[in-house]
């Protein structure tokens, strides 16, 4: 056989399982994103509030290490005859009295300068507990949660308004849905591969951070025991990525496949915010009595779920434990539907595009 | 051999509209065109064989497989080119192909190898590695057909491979479908408006007309005239030839670019002409055994179907 060959020739290889095929469209859009600068910046500051977040982890743990308590203790109720037990009992019992007290001042501030922040009557119910594990717990869900609440989603929205309204939108235009279902691909392992794709950004900006920041979290606390006291964290961290992942993914997605003009779909996705948090925000207004603050957080819960924010905001509240069941199930039920709904759209106007 | 695809009293319906009806069909091993005017139902049909539509009656087997079951099986030993002009938007010529060959189930080194072995294949130099978005349509044309065949499939669907190539380009494509037909075996199903296409490369042909198919035969058949008949070109004195041939009443008649059809005993017929020409002093250029006409039998076929009122 000639080393260079041009002729045709049969192939008799191994082919790969049905199964990985989604993976090769994944894998395909992902690169094809990737092609893209913007997507590429965008994807790399959605990183940057990790340092805000890491910094106050980092803290937290200065302030519970045992040898800064020592510092404190040393500083504070040192003792002139170090010889003496009872002076150094006393001076125990003074520097203890003291972490108190910094504590308090501490919890104070907290409550002061973040008290419009979601669950911050839990976070100071949590930190005045004299069991170190679960200040911690407590501490540690609270800033994740935070870091999905704001500036995640707010990433979110704009990788999700980057990567996804062209995803399914081009292949109409092209007509690219033809090369997809001239394969041995179904419907809904099309639309499995193209919900990875922005899902795996999601993944990227979301979970893996705030994966990386519990981990950081383990390594700046005083021992690696600590694991036992916030073996869930992780696990929250991907219930609130999975609660906040599938339905915006989907809704992205089903918005994609109702047009063949990406932006159109893009106006669509930022369209869905602004106006729901456009509306939240009027009705909260009119309806609030500012002089009541317990009418404010009725308003609050009262019109949440005009704003998909809000909604998933409630859900990731409950994701790490800030909320009962029983208080957001309504905004559970709201994500379900949104991606029941936007599925089957999604996979209507597929089968047509294929059909006829 | 058992036919590749068989099809008995097939019918689909979009709504109320019928986009075939009853179609009895065999399609054997070769390169078998797919002819019929625009609505005819070759789309249907197409997709119809590739599991992607199903049909609201009738049964058949392809590649082995009954009728509307197995879409995937079907799909992964059928290369089909859309006709369409379809691509992925951000890819390069390369990458499309891989991707092509990754979709049929090749790990992703092997894709890539085997993508660069087609489009060698397809004549695709070092354009392969643009974006496909800046190729001409010609271009395109070969990305889909390197596709389509990137994971050696035993059975072709080419729904208009041919259109928007230059000449030349049309010719290499025609001879490398002959080629895989001839070289590998593949079976192919040419759908086309371009009959010298069919007339070129095919070996049965298929004429369907408002949902039915109104003709199946090879084209063995289809070339052979229903009495014996010789073409004949003359360089001059046509009429007093013509006059001559009627007057020893053979028949005689005038046929596309100026050529004569005569009829008669294929024996004797040759030695005839001479004579005729001899004593009507007409120059003889070329003789040769007519065959049917690919485009009378076409509009026949279509208008058939239109007298019959379907």
């Amino acid at each position: 056989m000639p080393i260079y060959d041009v002729g045709y020739r049969r192939w008799s290889g191994q082919l790969t399982s049905a199964w990985s095929r989604w993976w090769m469209i994944a894998e395909s859009g992902i690169r094809i994103a990737l092609k893209s600068n913007w997507i590429k910046r965008v994807s790399l500051a959605c990183w940057l509030p990790i340092i805000y977040w890491g910094a106050g982890f980092l803290i937290f743990e200065r302030f519970n290490d045992p040898s800064f308590n020592e510092v404190v203790m040393q500083s504070g109720g040192e003792s002139k005859s170090k010889s003496d037990r009872a002076a150094r009992e006393l001076s125990e019992r003074l520097s203890q009295a003291q972490s108190k007290m910094v504590r308090n001042e501490v919890i104070e501030q907290i409550q002061r300068n973040f008290s419009g922040f979601p669950a911050i009557d839990k976070l100071v119910e949590g930190l005045q507990s004299s069991d170190v594990g679960e200040v911690r717990h407590t501490f540690w869900t609270w800033m994740l949660m935070t870091y999905f609440r704001y500036p995640q989603i707010t990433a979110l929205i704009f990788l999700l308004g980057f990567v996804t309204p062209s995803l399914i939108a081009r292949d109409f235009r092209s007509r690219g849905l033809f090369i997809y279902f001239s394969r041995p691909i179904g419907r809904w392992e099309y639309i499995f591969g193209k919900f990875m794709v922005p899902a795996s950004f999601l993944l990227t900006i979301t979970t893996l951070p705030a994966l990386v920041l519990y981990v950081l979290g383990v390594f700046v606390s005083p021992s690696i025991t600590v694991v036992l006291s916030t073996w869930d964290i992780p696990f929250r961290i991907l219930l609130a990525s999975i609660v906040v992942i599938v339905p915006t993914v989907s809704l992205a997605l089903m918005l994609s496949s109702l047009t063949q003009e990406s932006r159109f779909a893009t106006f669509g996705w930022f369209a869905v915010w602004a106006l729901g948090q456009g509306a939240w925000l009027a009705l909260w207004i009119t309806a609030v009595d500012p002089n009541s603050p317990a009418s404010q957080m009725a308003a609050i819960q009262k019109f949440s779920s005009i704003s998909l924010y809000n909604v998933l905001g409630s859900a990731q509240s409950w994701a790490f434990g800030f909320e009962d069941f029983g208080n957001i199930y309504h905004n559970l039920l709201i994500l379900l539907v949104i991606t029941l709904v936007s599925l089957t759209v999604l996979f209507r106007r597929i089968s047509k595009f294929v059909h006829i | 051999m058992p036919p590749l695809i068989s099809l008995s009293k097939v019918s689909k319906r979009y709504g109320s509209l019928p986009v075939l009806r009853e179609v009895d069909l065999e399609i054997g091993p070769g390169v078998t065109g797919l002819l019929g005017p625009n609505g005819a139902g070759k789309s249907s049909l197409i997709k119809m064989l590739m599991g992607l539509i199903s049909v609201n009656s009738g049964t058949g087997m392809i590649l082995g497989h009954p009728l509307g079951k197995h879409g995937r099986q079907v799909r992964a030993k059928v290369g089909y080119v859309p006709e369409e002009d379809c691509y992925i938007p951000g890819m390069t010529g390369i990458e499309a192909v891989q991707f092509a060959a990754c979709l049929s189930g090749f790990p992703r080194i092997e894709a890539i190898r085997r993508a660069h072995e087609i489009l060698d294949f397809c004549g695709t130099k070092q354009e392969r590695y643009r974006a496909i978005e800046t190729y001409s349509t010609g271009m395109r044309q070969k990305i889909k057909f390197a596709s389509a065949i990137v994971h050696d499939p035993e059975f072709l669907i080419l729904d208009e491979p041919t259109s928007g190539l230059d000449p030349e380009e049309r010719e290499l494509l025609l001879n490398r479908i002959r080629t895989l037909a001839d070289m590998t075996g593949k079976s192919v199903i040419l759908s086309t408006h371009i009959l010298p296409d069919v007339q070129q490369i095919c070996d049965q042909v298929v004429i369907l007309a408002k949902g039915q198919v109104r003709l199946n035969r090879s084209f063995e058949e289809l070339d052979r005239p229903s009495s014996p008949t010789l073409l004949i070109t003359l360089l001059n004195n046509r009429e007093p030839f013509m006059d001559a041939a009627r007057r020893k009443g053979m028949e005689v008649e005038l046929a596309l670019n100026g050529q004569l059809r005569v009829s008669g005993d294929l024996e004797t017929l040759p030695a005839r002409v001479w004579q005729l020409a001899a004593e009507s002093g007409a120059t003889i250029q070329a003789i040769k055994p007519a065959k049917n006409s690919l485009e009378e039998i076409f509009i026949a076929a279509v208008q058939e179907a239109s007298n019959a009122n379907l």
